[in-house]
């Protein structure tokens, strides 16, 4: 009996020490996010960014959807909804990819200036281009966790996979969130 | 309630926002050389390479931005002009507002064809005056523009020293500003958009 | 908050964020001092870190198990 209340007990603190650990990672990453914003204001000021606002909102408002459907797949793993918790992880990834198209396909193709072209070339696609590796990054650990719900590897008491992969998702979510306007509404011309 | 503490943080925030973007007012600080009070801007007229005269004071309504200069000017005023091109640019819809003129420092040369020549390869709304070096020398004292002529050697005649400052008259015809050479685009644009925004044109 | 399920909850949550991004994108379109673009990004990364990271779980660790 004192064993099975030992693994649970061990399995908690393990629980708890991974996810200190994640935010621990989280903490340094945003340092580095942290860099790349300090120098967009450094380099550019108060000046405004030449990017296109409607492509802006729309790939923002994909990866946010996409964000929703994370935290979907998220309750329901814990909840023992095995076909709910699938389809919402397949629609974050398609979601994920969408993103990635807009931002490295349409948005870097159609853009004014190049990465070599002065300042804003290089602030903006260092930004972007380093969030963007962190989607694809967090698209990986979602494939990963797909596979392994797919061969029904997580319960509900056991699915920390799930949930570390989420926060990272959610992370570059909130990486984003800062980055959009801070790219794309302020400044003036 | 556990979360009632994260709701009471988000409140504050939002206030601190708001309060802040809506209710204080930083007030803005020119990036030029403000005039104050400003003053009203010495009259003039004289011959504009657009045809005919150009006369200040019909000209209320609109931000002016002049500069003294000439066209056989190896530096300054062809990179000035080149400036002003862009500030235009950058103004977009604003720039209605603006009227760009060039004054010479050298009526011996610069006549008004000579000036309409000279600045369509900038922007064929700029407007060049010149006239007879008694009108211009009035002008050149009321503005204090520097101007002295320098005989050279070489096969491009002489040199005109000149002041190479940036002159801003505003929609009421008061000087309020002038701008140092050293002064960047963005600075000069920064400052006419609030002005246009300000003057609410 | 905490009466709605967590599925509802996570509803109710990204409808809030889409209003906050159309007012953010209102603001930005419309040149608001962008201290108020800093409040709405700052108000969306502490919904975000709250419900859908569940930040709570790292500093209150003796939750244990989901939500």
């Amino acid at each position: 009996m004192s064993s099975i209340n030992n693994s649970i007990v061990s399995y908690q603190r393990k629980l708890a020490i991974s996810r200190l650990g994640l935010w621990l990672f989280f903490t340094s990453d945003a340092f580095m996010f942290g860099g790349l914003l300090v120098t967009r204001f450094y380099l550019l000021g108060n000046k405004s960014l030449n990017l296109d606002r409607t492509l802006g909102l729309l790939v923002t408002s994909i990866l946010l959807t996409s964000s929703f459907f994370m935290n979907r797949a998220e309750v329901m793993v814990s909840e023992r909804n095995h076909k709910g918790f699938i389809t919402s992880l397949v629609i974050t990834i398609l979601l994920g990819i969408s993103f990635l198209v807009g931002v490295i396909g349409l948005e870097w193709g159609s853009a004014h200036f190049g990465p070599g072209d002065g300042a804003e070339g290089a602030v903006f696609y260092m930004m972007t281009g380093m969030h963007a590796f962190h989607v694809l990054t967090g698209l990986i650990f979602l494939s990963l966790v797909l596979r392994n719900g797919l061969n029904k590897k997580y319960t509900p008491e056991k699915h920390y996979a799930v949930e570390a992969s989420a926060n990272y998702w959610h992370f570059v979510d909130v990486v984003w969130i800062i980055y959009y306007p801070v790219l794309y509404l302020m400044g003036t011309m | 309630m556990k979360n009632s503490g994260f709701w009471f943080l988000l409140v504050v925030i939002a206030a601190v926002g708001i309060v802040f973007g809506f209710v204080v007012e930083r007030p803005y600080t020119y990036r030029g050389s403000l005039i104050d009070p400003a003053v009203p801007a010495p009259e003039f007229s004289l011959l504009s390479s657009q045809g005919g005269d150009y006369r200040l004071d019909s000209r209320t309504g609109k931000f002016i931005l002049i500069f003294f200069g000439y066209t056989h000017c190896p530096d300054v005023c062809p990179t000035t002009l080149y400036e002003m091109k862009e500030i235009k640019a950058r103004l977009k819809d604003k720039a209605e507002n603006i009227e760009f003129v060039f004054v010479t420092v050298d009526p011996e040369r610069d006549t008004q064809d000579q000036l309409k020549r000279y600045l369509s390869s900038f922007d064929e709304s700029f407007f060049g005056l010149t006239g007879s070096t008694e009108q211009l020398e009035m002008v050149w004292k009321d503005y204090g523009v520097y101007r002295e002529i320098q005989e050279t050697d070489n096969s491009l005649g002489y040199l005109v020293d000149h002041t190479s400052r940036l002159y801003l008259i505003n929609s009421q015809g008061e000087l309020m500003m002038t701008y140092l050479y050293e002064t960047t685009l963005d600075e000069i644009v920064s400052d006419l958009n609030y002005l246009i925004k300000k003057a609410d044109l | 908050m905490t009466k709605l399920s967590p599925l509802k909850r996570g509803v109710v949550i990204f409808i809030i964020l889409g209003v906050l991004t159309a007012i953010e994108y209102y603001f930005g379109v419309n040149d608001f001092p962008s201290i108020l673009l800093w409040t709405v990004a700052i108000i969306k990364i502490l919904l975000v870190l709250q419900f859908f990271m569940h930040i709570n779980k790292v500093i209150n660790p003796n939750q244990g198990g989901h939500e």
